[in-house]
């Protein structure tokens, strides 16, 4: 079934591309449950500009669980582990439901960059210190240093 | 997942014991396996096993609740082994912060562990009874008034989905027992057409559909299903297919949240600082989300009530009162007929289905006797009766062997029965004609005998003289056999001669009988006795079987 589902879900994403989402293929042509992403930094928020590579693996019972989603591009961001670039996002937890599917996932992480995310449960402490003690100039300065050292350079 | 859920918690627990169990046994795999078998094979036990041992003694003794025991033993064990890590901390006055992050740590991680089926087998309402049996008094005296109303029920595994599960199982489960083909039929076009309604929500259609294209795979598998009786298991199976009900599971939250928000002023009051949308996306859409109140409602309004299917909630919980309280969700106007019920019963938290005995399938018990076949009459016993217990209930016929019980009469060779096969193996043909007996009656009784497939003979149909055939005693079967074996000659007689009193009650005289090929007074018989013939006894049975096999015959 996840295969099935997954076919159909690139077919879609080829024929409709989104506006997020700039990549989405098979890291090899045999192996579907593991895909490569380039996720476009969200306009007019401090990842402008930036492009973000992402791996994204697929459980054997998708859609039923989530798929895994990382960062391969480091992303200063204070619900994104900057090292390993895992994200603390609801959706690839408890709140995922089989609706979703591997683009509309990918643009809900877009949202949350955008969004600014929740510094209360972080996983990049410097950033979320930042932002907690209100130095937004601060904490945006340093997304945009950021972006521009890893997701601009190439 | 579900294969690591169901290993037996003896399996992690006792691993010792089974040091003792001889190679290849697997008791432990066993459902008749009792806890008493594998005790006496523990030489020396351990203090711990002592322990375990006393709880089992008191439960073999049928003291259900010993005094000590009313923490599991696993719990106790885990209490046991913390005292004991406590007492070797000596004087630490209490675990450190760093300690009790990592405690809270996994205890926000803790999930209890889920075990059982998707979906269980029906059995009994009386069960639910023997679980709360040691439980608060309330509990105790409503489950014991349950099983009055509510005759079975049928467990679903307790992981958040349980409430989808048991409304989904149920409602396929109910057009089933409808029995109507075109139920289904109608049942999936209107499914399809609330597919308009989930994209005017903004579910994606090409994601939606997998989900719905399940559902309807389904309704397609049960209606072939309910030609050929397979139905049932047809749905047991698919809802215990972990993907496909997920996927039947999403397309019913699907269809939940889409008429939500396609109907917001039917719900939005109930929420309280939640809007229809948020509502529908962290209540209802996550696969670990419950079946609340209000998303049942929905559930009910889209899925259940246009399908004429009422649904009756039971509460079991420690509200005061001697029965657990039922809410019914009536059809309402949406549907001016009914075809069924689902009952579920609400323990806070998890749904499990419940059956009145009227919500069950009739039951296809093979039918033995005569005195069923009567309650039944939509039954065909012939096909369904062995022969060596229909044989028995033949006057002058041998349990042991019928067959041989009348091949050495004189019968054997004669062209009675045209290609009867029996008559074909007859040993040593004997030339002897048919002579006509003087007794119609008992002499049928003799050449009734081999048309013992039982598909020849036409089931009786009148009540007092199939109880005399059903008291036909099986313990004279004996006499019987001897009886039939040393009578020789052209006429066998049967005991029943001997009776004079018994003869008038005599099964033979049944009018099926009388009116069949069987009989020789009857004209279809090969060997017709016109004399015997009367025609005021042909038509006394205006039976509609009875003449529709004579003509056959």
């Amino acid at each position: 079934m996840a295969s099935k589902r997954l076919v159909k879900e690139l077919q879609t994403f080829h024929r409709d591309p989104s506006s997020a989402v700039l990549v989405l293929e098979p890291v090899s042509d045999d192996d579907l449950t593991n895909l490569r992403a380039v996720l476009k930094g969200p306009d007019d928020t401090a990842y402008e500009g930036g492009l973000f590579n992402l791996s994204i693996t697929i459980p054997p019972n998708y859609p039923s669980t989530p798929p895994s989603i990382h960062f391969l591009t480091p992303c200063c961001h204070p619900n994104v582990n900057f090292k390993t670039g895992e994200i603390c996002l609801d959706l690839l937890k408890t709140s995922w439901t089989p609706a979703y599917g591997v683009v509309s996932t990918l643009e809900a992480v877009q949202q949350l960059m955008g969004a600014g995310g929740e510094p209360d449960s972080p996983l990049n402490i410097d950033l979320a210190k930042l932002l907690r003690a209100g130095d937004l100039v601060g904490a945006e300065g340093l997304v945009r240093l950021m972006t521009r050292v890893h997701a601009m350079g190439r | 997942m579900a294969s690591q859920h169901q290993q037996s918690s003896y399996h992690h627990f006792h691993p010792q014991y089974y040091v003792y169990q001889p190679a290849g046994q697997q008791l432990y795999h066993d459902p008749a396996f009792t806890p008493r078998e594998y005790r006496l094979q523990v030489p020396q036990p351990t203090p711990e096993q002592q322990q375990h041992q006393a709880f089992l003694t008191g439960l073999n003794q049928g003291s259900f609740r010993p005094q000590q025991q009313q923490i599991p033993i696993r719990v106790r064990q885990q209490l046991h082994h913390a005292r004991v890590a406590m007492a070797s901390e000596g004087q630490h006055a209490g675990p450190s912060e760093e300690e009790l992050a990592e405690m809270q740590k996994l205890s926000n991680e803790y999930e209890p562990e889920v075990k059982g089926p998707l979906v269980g087998h029906r059995q009994l309402t009386t069960n639910i009874t023997a679980e709360y049996a040691s439980a608060d008094p309330v509990y105790i005296t409503k489950t014991e008034h349950l099983p009055e109303k509510y005759s079975h029920y049928r467990t679903v595994r307790g992981d958040g989905a349980c409430g989808w599960r048991a409304i989904a199982f149920g409602y396929f489960e109910t057009l089933v027992h409808c029995g109507d083909a075109n139920k289904f039929l109608e049942e999936e076009a209107r499914l399809c057409s609330l597919g308009n309604t989930c994209t005017a929500a903004g579910y994606d259609q090409m994601l939606y559909e997998d989900f719905a294209d399940e559902s309807y795979a389904l309704l397609r598998k049960l209606m072939t299903g309910l030609q050929d009786g397979t139905a049932e298991s047809v749905l047991f199976e698919a809802f215990n297919d972990d993907n496909l009900q997920n996927y039947i599971i999403t397309h019913m939250r699907t269809l939940t949240s889409a008429w939500m928000k396609t109907h917001p002023q039917d719900y939005s009051s109930w929420l309280l600082g939640q809007t229809i949308d948020q509502f529908c996306d962290q209540m209802i859409m996550p696969m670990t989300s419950e079946l609340e109140n209000l998303s049942l409602t929905a559930l009910k309004d889209v899925l259940l009530a246009p399908a004429g299917i009422t649904l009756e909630v039971v509460y079991l919980d420690r509200s005061p009162g001697v029965a657990a309280n039922m809410h019914r969700f009536d059809p309402g106007t949406a549907a001016s007929f009914d075809i069924g019920h689902i009952r579920v019963l609400y323990r806070p938290g998890h749904y499990d289905i419940m059956y009145m005995p009227q919500d069950l399938p009739p039951v296809s018990v093979p039918v033995q006797t005569y005195l069923q076949y009567a309650s039944q009459p939509y039954h065909e016993p012939a096909y369904d009766i062995s022969m060596p217990d229909f044989m028995t209930a033949i006057p002058g016929m041998s349990f042991a062997n019928p067959h041989q019980a009348w091949v050495g009469s004189s019968y054997a060779d004669s062209d009675f029965f045209g290609s009867s096969a029996p008559v074909q193996q007859c040993p040593q043909p004997i030339s002897a004609p048919v002579i006509a007996a003087p007794q119609p009656q008992l002499q049928a009784a003799s050449v009734y005998v081999p048309a013992a497939t039982a598909h020849l003979v036409p089931p009786p149909t009148q009540m007092p003289e199939e109880l005399v055939i059903r008291t036909v005693p099986h313990a004279s079967v004996s006499s019987h056999e001897s009886f039939a074996l040393h009578t020789a000659g052209p006429f066998r007689s049967s005991q029943w001669q001997l009776q004079a009193n018994l003869s008038q009650h005599t099964p033979l005289q049944t009018s099926i009988f009388r009116n069949s090929h069987f009989n020789t007074a009857h004209f279809l018989n090969p060997d017709f006795q016109p004399e015997e013939w009367h025609p005021e006894d042909e038509y006394v049975t205006p039976n509609a079987r009875g003449s529709k096999n004579r003509s056959s015959g």
